[in-house]
């Protein structure tokens, strides 16, 4: 229906063009330009390969390099979900190529690795002070110089730790064996001790026995600093702190940088273009004189690619043909400015293939319609309304981004139609109004609400069902129409419409109309018939071909479980309306004066925001659900390769094409 | 107040607490598989929160159960409704759908989830149906909620 017509081009052109030629293509942006298959004439051409595409891509990792410097420390740039929604400068293309030329990235570059190795060799040098300082803080209460410990001619020191509970052991066996001693407590941890044992160095053997045996830690000083404890965590500290110094310098010195070089954003950009374009080279054919371009092109854009090249050169050559049988046809979905926000419900499954049904159109419908009920809430439907809105005015969004943000949109809309007949406005916050607006309050929750699914639940369950029923429908009567398009008139009438009589049959049964008493008996028997005798028609033999058919009946059961799936659309519209009012009722329980207002209002914000969120996924994903699961494989053909076109693709600005 | 109403309570205690406790360790499988993917790709964290918080829906059918269950025997009201032992059983029947599916679907969506955020760490393209996976657990979820909340309407009291 409305996938884009696609027609294959070949562009014959001067060898002295190719540049130029490239570049108008890009600017145009509406080309893919593939490689020329085996079949062709021109395969056995020679390809355009120049090795500059090497050259680029180092330019490239240059300029990311000091933008990721740069970015990380001038928080200039926004961060987070702000880039992804913020909006992008434009930037005019010959502009671009300017500033690309005149921008000397490679000084910057030079300026960034010296920054950047300073600035790691200073937390290398931060680490190893630190570490330091934790080892020498366990002696800090020791008042003796490392650099004397081991100058001594017949006292040793010996510094380590120990488990608390061996403690007294060690000192009883030592003070046993050699009866002078000095043992010290430096320090005392949960159940570790840091001692210093003094001693004589004659003793040192024996000493060294008890230690082994109580599982004693010997400390053993390796910093050049000297000094007593408390000395060096002074000098680490001050070292520390001129590092910090340092550092806070280079960061001033980055951010500076960053403010001045700001320019590093569009080149990066153009870089990024030139990238593409040395990529799409090797797509390129050459003779002697001439190169060969091949591609799709939408159909719809044949005039503009035409008038475009026509302006700048003459020395080419431009045939375009329809796509042929085995092509892999690049998929471009076309559809009305209103629709097209739901292609991305669409291309989130699959695009559909080239031959085939785009589903968009009705699947629209439909998604909007689900998106309601399952929201079904006036106050969280506007606030998304709104809020999109506000963004997709306020932000210069475009492509994908925007394209979202719209379908956000529509869905906020169609929960405010929801919670209308549902009567749910932040749940049942009017309730709390005060008596004066109960005229107000019985107008827009009852007159207005068309269901009250929380006392009586069956008018919206059936309805539920009732419009899975419709989608089901429309799902099979589409194969049937595109059975027929296909020019498989007999299969659309014993695949398709043979079920359509079987499931009508059922549901006017289940209904009971008073006149169609008999009728509906005879429609589902129509309906079994055709089924039974069609369903095997590839069986050759006749038994197998009955058998099958009956087989095919059990398909029946998938029906039924497709619609009862439809339940959802009830159960998540009532969960958000009890969920809301849940909140609603614990505000009021706060019953502290003077800040229980404030309160009861935080909870208010919160609880909404959260149910919001909540209740807003479980729609979208759920709804998605009942169009990927329920209605797709109806009819649906997916498979397609989305349409990439050659085009000035960049991240952070915005490119102007001037001539367009 | 005659002793149905104990039976109440339990069954709103059920619902409340077996789907709570089944979402808290789905939401934990599939957190702990996308606390691995991040370490290597920060940038997916939305998309990852997304599919942790999709095992999270059955406590919160579980809280909305509880909570109609309430409401109908008038707690909130403040005059708790007097029920008989039938009563409260039907109530505290009403209240198992909701409490033993959502209890089992949490966990086995939280496993769903953790492979769906294995599939967007290597092919991102791929969200759509990334997201899809964990919604098919789901909807046993929400046909439990659904039994619940028809069976409780049913309950006279």
């Amino acid at each position: 229906m409305a996938v884009s017509k696609v027609n294959k081009f070949h562009i014959f052109a001067h060898l002295s063009i190719k540049e130029s030629l490239l570049d108008e293509l890009q600017r145009l942006g509406c080309l893919q330009i593939t490689s020329i298959e085996k079949s062709s004439d021109f395969h056995d051409w020679n390809g355009v390969e120049e090795g500059s595409e090497n050259k680029t891509s180092a330019k490239l990792n240059k300029v990311k390099f000091c933008i990721e410097l740069l970015s990380n420390y001038g928080n200039e740039r926004k961060k987070g979900l702000q880039s992804l929604i913020s909006s992008k400068e434009t930037i005019n293309y010959d502009k671009l190529v300017e500033i690309a030329q005149q921008f000397d990235y490679e000084s910057l570059f030079q300026q960034c690795t010296t920054l950047d190795n300073e600035l790691s060799h200073l937390k290398l040098e931060e680490n190893k002070l630190n570490t330091a300082k934790k080892e020498i803080q366990q002696w800090e209460d020791l008042d003796l110089d490392f650099s004397e410990i081991d100058k001594t001619k017949y006292v040793k020191y010996i510094l380590g730790s120990l488990k608390k509970n061996n403690f007294n052991n060690l000192v009883q066996d030592i003070e046993r064996e050699t009866k002078t001693n000095l043992i010290q407590i430096i320090k005392e941890e949960k159940d570790k001790l840091y001692i210093v044992i003094i001693t004589l160095k004659e003793k040192d053997a024996v000493i060294s026995n008890f230690l082994q045996k109580y599982n004693f830690e010997i400390y053993r000083y390796s910093y050049p600093f000297t000094g007593t404890p408390k000395q060096i965590l002074e000098t680490i500290s001050e070292q520390l702190l001129s590092i910090n110094k340092r550092k806070k310098e280079i960061e001033q010195a980055i951010i500076k940088l960053h403010r001045n070089n700001q320019l590093i954003y569009p080149v990066y950009d153009f870089l990024l273009i030139n990238q593409e374009k040395e990529d799409t080279k090797k797509y390129l054919k050459k003779s002697e004189r001439a190169i060969v371009i091949k591609g799709w092109i939408q159909k719809k854009h044949i005039p503009a690619l035409q008038n475009r090249i026509k302006k700048r050169f003459t020395t080419y050559e431009i045939d375009f043909s329809d796509p042929q049988e085995g092509d892999e046809v690049p998929v471009a979905l076309d559809n009305h400015e209103l629709i097209r926000p739901f292609e991305t419900i669409t291309e989130l499954y699959s695009l559909p293939n080239y031959y085939e049904i785009d589903p968009t159109p009705i699947l629209s419908i439909f998604y909007f319609i689900f998106f309601g009920l399952c929201l079904s809430d006036v106050g969280y439907g506007a606030s998304i309304a709104i809020l999109t809105y506000l963004a997709i005015k306020k932000l210069k969004l475009e492509g994908n981004t925007k394209k979202f943000l719209k379908l956000l949109y529509y869905c906020g809309i169609s929960g405010i139609f929801g919670g209308l007949i549902m009567g749910s406005w932040f749940g049942d916050i009017l309730n709390y109004l005060p008596p004066m607006f109960s005229s107000l309050r019985n107008f827009l929750m009852q007159k207005l609400a068309l269901f009250d699914p929380a006392n009586n639940p069956l008018p919206l369950l059936m309805l539920s069902l009732a419009l899975g029923v419709v989608q089901i429908y429309t799902g099979i009567i589409l194969k049937f129409i595109d059975n027929v398009r296909k020019g498989k008139l007999y299969d659309g009438l014993m695949d398709q419409v043979s079920w359509l009589f079987l499931l009508t049959g059922i549901i006017l049964l289940l209904l009971q109309p008073p006149i169609l008493g008999r009728i509906s008996w005879i429609i589902i028997l129509i309906g079994i018939i055709t089924v039974v005798s069609t369903q095997g028609r590839t069986k050759k033999n006749i038994i197998l071909r009955i058998g099958s058919g009956v087989v095919a009946l059990y398909d029946l059961i998938g029906y039924f479980s497709d619609v009862l799936s439809y339940s959802r659309l009830f159960a998540l519209g009532l969960a958000t309306g009890i969920i809301a009012q849940m909140f609603n009722m614990l505000s009021t329980m706060v019953n502290i004066p003077y800040i229980g207002f404030l309160l009861a209002l935080i909870i208010l914000i919160i609880g909404h925001t959260f149910n919001l969120l909540i209740s807003g996924l479980s729609a979208f994903i759920h709804d998605a659900r009942l169009q990927y699961v329920e209605f797709f494989p109806k009819f649906y053909q997916a498979g397609g390769i989305p349409f990439k076109p050659f085009a000035l693709k960049t991240k952070y600005i915005k490119v102007e094409d001037s001539t367009k | 107040m005659t002793d149905g109403i104990v039976l109440a309570y339990l069954g709103a205690a059920l619902a409340i607490g077996l789907a709570g406790s089944g979402s808290a360790i789905g939401v934990g499988i599939a957190g702990t598989s996308g606390a691995g993917i991040m370490t290597e790709d920060p940038g997916k964290f939305g998309l990852v929160l997304l599919l942790q918080a999709l095992p999270g829906t059955q406590g919160i059918y579980g809280l909305l159960v509880g909570f109609l269950v309430l409401t109908r025997i008038g707690i909130f009201a403040g005059s708790p409704a007097s029920l008989t032992i039938n009563q409260g059983l039907q109530i505290l029947m009403a209240c198992l759908p909701i409490a033993i599916a959502g209890f089992f679907s949490a966990i086995y969506q939280g496993k769903a989830s953790a492979g769906a955020i294995g599939l967007i760490a290597r092919r991102p393209e791929e969200t759509g149906k990334a997201v899809v996976m964990p919604a098919m657990v789901e909807t046993y979820a929400v046909l439990s909620l659904l039994g619940s909340i028809l069976l409780l309407n049913g309950v006279v009291l």
